[in-house]
């Protein structure tokens, strides 16, 4: 995994199979970094209970 | 309604079914005001971007005949209503507001559409969207932004803002919205209008274009809270042709609007307003919405959502891998077919991995249980829609990256039923919005407090200037 920003966004629009112009990259770089900064909350540690939502609940959520 | 009045908004659906009724109003007078008003009003708004006049008029006389015949189906028939352009209705284009479906003409009505249909309402044409119900407003599409009508400068909201703008200059009394991240309940909190996000899978979604497989939900937007029921109750049901659909009873709504507040516990997110970024006009708006319904007897309760960053990356991570997979190919191959700001949204969607995309789906079941506790203390929520007023649609956030991210997505996470309604107006003239959460599929709740903070509050007697026709 690349660690400076420039190949890193590189790398993942190469994976993406998505053509960006360049007079949009550095636009869209700073999208992605933006993007990739709030996803960190998503590495706080999770139970190994805490499985996949499950949608639609038939449930109907809290018991009244 | 007589041609004295035809400059005015169309009735609700609720007056106009008392006036069909009683003889008073003709469908097809109630079609020919609501085609007078949208070929006055949509060079200024752009809320439609295809009107049906031909089978309007057709449809209007089936149903003045059957009423006439003694054949009324309900309280419904006879009434005009719009689909956003992301709804099927045989036989007419379903373009998505984009180049991409320009040529699209639907092979049959999505379950909403054949619902409506059913009940003998009378569609008047397809309405403006933010392109495939994401991007946002855009110029280098085939048809141009809907316009908000309390000041056409300003920014409707979206995605359904063309439904926002229709039902708020009374060209129509229901128009059909899509909610995603909060596109039912933006537009209508821009427009001043109520916008009801049912339950995930209350409301089948064939027959739509997707955005989101495991956010989407359809559902009406409409003038008052009475309406939405309404709508809802013909709206409402399983489909075995949607797999998101879900096999529950359907409740009488209208009757739960017969109820009052006295005694329900209702959760102010009081703190949530300053995690959203929520502006002092509105933060003032959401506290006198709270004071309105103490002092129908309900006790209020403060309450705490989880973070905002934590629904904001979960709704992201979901939204954005879920539109991505069904816009894949046409990106890649395509991509010149987008407005370039719709290009660069989706295309964030490539960039999330699998690892972030199920960490954001076990997030969100966390997330899901931690609201639904809340409703262990509380009949209801309170929360913020909106930070402010709509701003100016020139000034809209263009960029791939919108900030801030709309505060709506917190409940299409964890999926509970919401309704978005006006609590007021800021300096500048623009309407402000509260929003009521219930648990999930227990809309009845929602549009009961809805119904009776509307009563109370009487914001609805405000139209914009807009709506009233020299």
């Amino acid at each position: 995994m690349p660690t400076d920003p420039d190949s890193d966004f590189a790398a993942a629009v190469r994976r993406a199979g998505i053509a960006i112009p360049p007079e949009r990259w550095l636009e869209m770089q700073d999208a992605y970094q933006r993007f990739q900064a709030l996803m960190k909350v998503l590495d706080d540690p999770l139970a190994y209970e805490d499985e996949p939502a499950q949608l639609p609940r038939y449930d109907g959520g809290a018991r009244r | 309604m007589s041609a004295a009045d035809a400059t005015g908004p169309l009735p609700t659906l609720a007056e106009a079914s008392r006036r069909i009724a009683a003889g008073e109003v003709s469908p097809i007078e109630l079609t020919e005001a609501a085609l007078a008003r949208a070929a006055a009003l949509n060079d200024r708004l752009c809320a439609f971007i295809e009107i049906t006049a031909e089978r309007a008029r057709e449809a209007a006389r089936r149903a003045e005949r059957e009423i006439a015949g003694g054949r009324r189906r309900g309280p419904l028939h006879g009434i005009p209503y719009g689909l956003k352009d992301i709804y099927d209705a045989k036989g007419l284009r379903t373009t998505a507001h984009s180049r991409v479906l320009i040529d699209n003409v639907a092979a049959e009505d999505a379950f909403t559409t054949a619902r409506l249909e059913a009940a003998g309402m009378v569609l008047i044409g397809k309405l403006a969207t933010h392109e495939f119900a994401t991007g946002g407003p855009a110029w280098d599409l085939p048809f141009p932004p809907a316009r908000n009508p309390w000041n056409t400068d300003h920014f409707t909201g979206g995605s359904s803002s063309g439904s926002g703008a229709a039902v708020a200059a009374g060209i129509l009394p229901l128009a059909m919205g899509s909610d995603t991240g909060g596109s039912i309940r933006l537009p209508a909190a821009y427009c001043g209008t109520v916008g009801l996000k049912p339950t995930y899978g209350r409301i089948s979604r064939r027959g739509v274009v997707p955005l989101a497989y495991s956010l989407d939900t359809c559902g009406p937007l409409t003038w008052t809270v009475e309406d939405a029921a309404l709508a809802l109750q013909w709206l409402a049901g399983y489909d075995p042709r949607d797999p998101g659909s879900a096999h529950l009873p359907v409740p009488d709504y209208t009757a739960a609007l017969r109820h009052d507040v006295k005694g329900l516990r209702i959760g102010y997110a009081r703190a949530f307003n300053d995690d959203g970024g929520v502006g002092t006009e509105q933060a003032a708006a959401l506290d006198a919405a709270a004071q309105v319904l103490a002092s129908l007897g309900a006790e209020i309760v403060e309450v705490t959502l989880p973070p905002n960053d934590h629904f904001q990356a979960v709704c992201r991570a979901i939204s954005h891998s879920e539109s991505y997979s069904i816009h894949q190919h046409t990106l890649q191959t395509r991509p010149e077919l987008y407005a370039r700001v719709t290009r660069e949204r989706l295309t964030l969607g490539g960039f999330v991995t699998a690892g972030q995309y199920v960490r954001a789906q076990r997030l969100r079941r966390v997330l899901t249980a931690k609201v639904d506790a809340l409703f262990e203390q509380c009949d209801a929520l309170i929360a913020a829609v909106i930070p402010g007023p709509a701003p100016v649609l020139e000034e809209t956030d263009q960029r791939p990256w919108r900030e801030p991210q709309p505060l709506s997505s917190v409940f299409n996470v964890t999926g509970q039923p919401c309704i978005a309604q006006p609590c007021g107006f800021a300096a500048n003239g623009l309407p402000l919005s509260v929003q009521f959460i219930g648990r999930a599929f227990d809309e009845a709740m929602v549009l009961r407090v809805g119904h009776a903070y509307e009563r109370a509050a009487g914001w609805t007697a405000k139209r914009p200037a807009l709506a009233t026709l020299q």
